[in-house]
């Protein structure tokens, strides 16, 4: 896993490198003719906070301060720590960042009492998705549900567009392949469906193997029984 | 209390990277102040613990701030919207 860390890190600042040295060695002429990257640029046509970085570190690059401001601020910002980051070799290994978690020294117990409630309060969320898309008539849901701002905006669908028509539809028995909109509706609608099972399962389960113990003859059965009622708050 | 700030922080961590989705962006103008109240829990559960191991109500305050900082980032790039 470090070694995997390490190679990462070392690509990565490889290719900030090779990004440094290529905008080093190339005209700007010859990057201004290079396709537009930004999604966002494409698909709403205003420029977004990064836009024009490659042309101000460039500009940098070949002494125009001013220039460079000009296409983006963030640029002045960006050279020194791609140069700090190529010259000082940054990468994190997992060691460190395991070192980083233990000397947090979070109890194994309230981590795991953590995780359960986040696990509980987002089966709760899904809960209310298959619920509303099982209850509600259709066209209150297809009502209620947000409009796609991308779609509004450009009229292409977004990798999220269908995803309520299908749960409606699947949640109404109708899993026939022509009546989805959105490939990932129906492995999503599993998953939350297995999840939500699972949830149930490990409540019900674990409620029973953690049951209190009827008779309680002694202190140490006491002891036992108010240890299982703590567990079991978690 | 530190518990809670535990599972506040990984909560607006989820929150965080479900907003990353493309069309999604817009769940930050809830996650973000929902990360804010999470960060103010958090120090709150940090300063007040009598407890000697304080690394959940640490570890809240360090994925409340990266959730909040992330998501204005995210919420810029998107325009707000997207």
């Amino acid at each position: 896993m470090d070694a995997v860390a390490t190679r990462a890190g070392s690509a990565l600042r490889a290719l900030v490198g090779v990004w440094l040295a290529a905008l080093c060695i190339l005209p700007q002429r010859m990057i201004e003719r290079l396709p537009q990257l930004c999604l966002y640029r494409r698909w709403t046509g205003r420029m977004c906070f990064g836009c024009g970085l490659t042309h101000s570190v460039s500009a940098l690059l070949h002494g125009q301060i001013s220039a460079s401001w000009h296409w983006n601020r963030l640029g002045v910002f960006i050279l020194p720590a791609a140069l700090a980051a190529v010259l000082s070799g940054m990468p994190v290994s997992a060691a460190q960042v395991r070192k980083h978690l233990a000397a947090l020294e979070i109890p194994r117990d309230q981590a795991r009492c953590a995780l359960r409630r986040v696990w509980a309060v987002l089966s709760i969320v899904f809960a209310l998705v298959l619920l509303s898309s099982a209850i509600l008539p259709e066209e209150l849901a297809m009502r209620l549900a947000p409009v796609c701002q991308r779609k509004a905006a450009t009229g292409r669908e977004c990798p999220l567009c269908g995803m309520t028509h299908d749960f409606l539809a699947i949640s109404r028995g109708r899993l026939r392949v022509e009546n989805r909109r959105n490939r990932a509706s129906l492995p999503l609608y599993a998953g939350m469906l297995a999840n939500e099972a699972l949830f149930a399962l490990n409540l019900t389960l674990g409620r029973r193997l953690r049951a209190p113990v009827p008779t309680g003859r002694n202190l140490e059965s006491l002891g036992r029984h108010t240890n299982t009622i703590g567990e079991t708050s978690c | 209390m530190l518990t809670l700030a535990l599972v506040w922080g990984i909560l607006a961590i989820v929150g965080m990277i479900v907003g990353l989705f493309p069309c999604l962006g817009s769940l930050n103008w809830i996650n973000i102040p929902f990360s804010g109240i999470g960060l103010v829990i958090s120090i709150i559960a940090v300063v007040t613990s009598k407890e000697e191991k304080k690394g959940a109500g640490i570890a809240g305050i360090v994925l409340c701030a990266v959730a909040v900082g992330l998501g204005l980032i995210r919420l810029l790039a998107g325009g707000g919207v997207l």
